[in-house]
């Protein structure tokens, strides 16, 4: 595969990477790394973004491969799905891996739910990801129309001299994703449950501060994982809008017809990006978390004593 | 506010209902405050469900408690003497003067000068 189409598959996963290590430099200065499994959470995090960075190296793999079409087309349809499906696994560690229990020091008469260790800012970023999400996938599914194999996947567009037509991440595209959304919402608040019911360990303020960092966990995964389901949708839509047609007249004029949302073309490519760099660093973030900042003074000891 | 049980100190519920009720009663707890679930007090302190029902029962007896569907157990208006918002904000005070080790009368002569 040439260097240059690599760089074109892979620059968004390198700007993502390197926005969450910087963004883990700079927000996790001085904080601890999280107590409770905090490897299980990095390795399963780190395997997620791992395959959404493989994933378009693959999709593209039919230039260089010769395989079956079915198994292509598979492939390049299941990126609607698979950010959803890892962020579901994602969510697991912080949900199943618990504290140690300890002697209780007393019960705080105040109560725990899901929200108790969640910030407001959090709550509000999912649920507006995900009502764009459900926006875009009405409007998509509405627009769709039955293909020739009877699939709500077709977009036409017809001008009376003729009519053109592409794919759109129509009902057909949408219903699956569109389950795993509502699961992963499901999961998330399950995961936020299982972190603030526990009783509070003797040692309170650090106990509260990894529950604060493990609930955020939980919504950067889910956050990451509605991002890149966007950035799917979004760049799907923006191929859809790209579709254009000649026609000719009744006068012998030919004349070039697209999409009505052609003009928003150019807003959806940046849009899809966006998300997507935003919701993969978000999964390289909370693999980082599990890991301690390393400190300036630190570096310094360790050149003294070598 | 912690509450603790201990094994010489007689009863878990007697303790809990003390405990409670003289929260309320002192104005540590006030109007309308919410109070943890039945399980999640339970776990807390390491004692059965039934145990915090039977007190929680009590004390809404007793007038101090109110248990709505959907809303939990709160702290029932007429027993408390002050408000919620007060109660909360008088915690954060104690707090944030135990943290700059500010002593009750140093806490006190604070308030009173910016009343």
């Amino acid at each position: 595969m040439p260097w240059t189409l690599l760089w074109i598959l892979l620059w968004p996963t390198l700007a993502s990477i390197l926005l969450g290590v910087a963004a883990w430099l700079v927000i996790r200065r001085g904080a601890r790394p999280v107590l409770v499994g905090r490897v299980p959470a990095a390795v399963v995090a780190g395997i997620a973004v791992l395959v959404m960075a493989l994933h378009p190296v693959l999709g593209a793999a039919p230039l260089r491969l010769d395989a079956p079409t079915e198994v292509w087309r598979t492939l390049i349809d299941s990126r609607f799905a698979l950010p959803l499906v890892l962020g579901l696994p994602a969510l697991l560690p912080f949900a199943v891996v618990r504290p140690r229990p300890s002697t209780t020091a007393g019960a705080l008469l105040a109560p725990r739910t899901w929200r108790s260790f969640l910030s407001s800012w959090w709550l509000c970023a999912l649920l507006g990801v995900l009502a764009l999400i459900l926006g875009l996938t009405l409007a998509a599914g509405l627009a769709s129309q039955p293909n020739d194999a009877g699939e709500y996947a077709l977009y036409a567009v017809d001008f009376g001299s003729g009519a053109i037509g592409a794919t759109i991440y129509g009902w057909h595209y949408s219903l699956v994703p569109s389950v795993l959304w509502v699961l992963l919402g499901a999961a998330t608040w399950w995961t936020l449950t299982r972190i603030a019911r526990p009783p509070l360990d003797p040692a309170q303020a650090a106990d509260v501060t990894d529950r604060h960092l493990r609930s955020a966990n939980a919504a950067r995964i889910a956050l990451g994982a509605l991002l890149l389901h966007l950035e799917a949708v979004v760049r799907s839509l923006a191929n859809t809008s790209r579709m254009t047609g000649s026609f000719s007249g009744s006068d012998d004029l030919s004349f070039s017809a697209g999409t009505p949302f052609s003009a928003l073309t150019g807003s959806l490519d940046l849009l899809a990006q966006v998300a997507g760099v935003l919701g993969l660093a978000l999964w390289v973030f909370t693999a980082l978390t599990a890991v301690t900042v390393p400190s300036a003074a630190r570096a310094a000891r360790t050149a003294v004593r070598s | 506010m912690i509450i603790t049980v201990s094994p010489d100190q007689g009863s878990p519920a007697r303790q809990i209902q003390d405990q409670i009720s003289g929260l309320i009663t002192t104005g540590r707890l006030g109007r309308g405050e919410r109070l943890p679930s039945v399980r999640q007090l339970a776990s807390d302190l390491d004692v059965a469900p039934g145990t915090v029902a039977k007190v929680y029962r009590s004390l809404e007896a007793d007038g101090l408690l109110v248990s709505r569907a959907g809303s939990g157990t709160r702290v029932s208006d007429q027993a408390a003497p002050v408000s919620s918002a007060v109660a909360q904000a008088a915690r954060r005070l104690a707090g944030a003067a135990r943290r700059d080790d500010l002593s009750l009368e140093e806490a006190v002569l604070v308030l009173r000068m910016t009343w």
